[in-house]
């Protein structure tokens, strides 16, 4: 995918990045809905165009911080991976850049994750920017535990 | 009587709300506290006991602890389900039973793949019913969840 323009974002009063391309829209204050037993790293599902898009965990989030309001930020951006549509969570939609206006490089020692390498650096100011691809195939798969047989009712 | 066929049951365990296809569904026991007899509970099993259904003892299971659901999120005063099962009638507790509505209402929802996990699934898909996503039951995947 060819990286032409950056959206920049806060959540929890820091800043991330994700690139224009991988995101279909950002949806202001989208309805969360709870499923049992979701896997480690998703939070809930929405419904976008009559879709059910997972969202992501910020817990789970490399290199990003958690928003504000852990009950649900202001906006969710629905973003197109591998895996599908997956949701993450913003508390503000701060602007949106042409990539040659900062720089992507890697992420130092101190902002490196093993699921964020990369940050996006604009007006002096470094911005996380996972590869949501690589960061969803690093989740760990949920197994679920059996609840022991039953025996007879007479037991 | 109002025929119940192509009928859904909406209820809610926790802050999940279910939707359960009215041939599923036996009876409903409204105001539970009292009914079930907790001497038969096992913990491990996540049996909460037995009720007393059609002259017989039927078992009343924790689905809202098999599928996790928070405590802190369960009312008391509940009601519970009894389920069509293969062999034999058997119960879970719901939190609220919202009511029966026409299966038209519902629209089927794909689960997302990246939220699927192994086999036994707790539950096959989703339904879409007037703006809200609830999870779609069955008795009988409700009853592999505990091995049967």
């Amino acid at each position: 995918m060819m990286v032409t323009k950056i959206a920049l974002f806060t959540t929890g009063g820091s800043g991330f990045a994700l690139a224009v391309e991988q995101i279909d829209q950002i949806v202001s204050e989208a309805r969360i809905f709870a499923l049992p037993l979701l896997p480690p790293g998703f939070c809930g599902v929405l419904l976008f165009r009559d879709e059910a898009v997972p969202l992501l965990d910020p817990r789970w989030e490399p290199g990003l911080p958690a928003p504000e309001d852990p009950s649900g930020a202001e906006y969710v951006v629905v973003l197109r991976t591998e895996a599908g549509r997956v949701g993450l969570q913003a508390d503000q939609v701060l602007r949106i850049v042409g990539r040659e206006k900062g720089k992507i490089e890697e992420a130092d020692g101190s902002e490196r994750d093993a699921r964020c390498s990369r940050r996006f650096v604009f007006d002096g100011k470094h911005y996380p920017f996972p590869d949501m691809d690589s960061f969803i195939a690093t989740l760990p798969n949920r197994t679920h535990p059996g609840v022991p047989a039953e025996g007879t009712k007479e037991d | 009587m109002r025929c119940s066929a192509g009928m859904k049951l909406v209820f809610r365990i926790g802050k999940c709300r279910f939707s359960l296809p009215v041939e599923d569904l036996v009876e409903i026991r409204e105001n539970s506290a009292g009914l079930i007899d907790s001497s038969g509970a096992d913990a491990e099993r996540l049996v909460l006991g037995y009720l007393f259904h059609r002259g017989e003892n039927i078992l009343v299971r924790d689905l809202g602890a098999r599928l996790e659901i928070a405590d802190a999120d369960r009312i008391a005063g509940r009601a519970i389900l009894v389920l069509a099962g293969e062999e034999s009638p058997w119960g879970i507790v719901a939190d609220e039973v919202e009511g029966l509505f026409p299966e038209p209402e519902f629209a089927a929802v794909r689960l997302p793949p990246v939220l699927t996990g192994p086999e036994p699934r707790p539950y096959a898909g989703l339904d879409c019913w007037r703006d809200e996503l609830l999870v779609r039951c069955e008795a009988h995947r409700i009853d592999a969840l505990w091995g049967r």
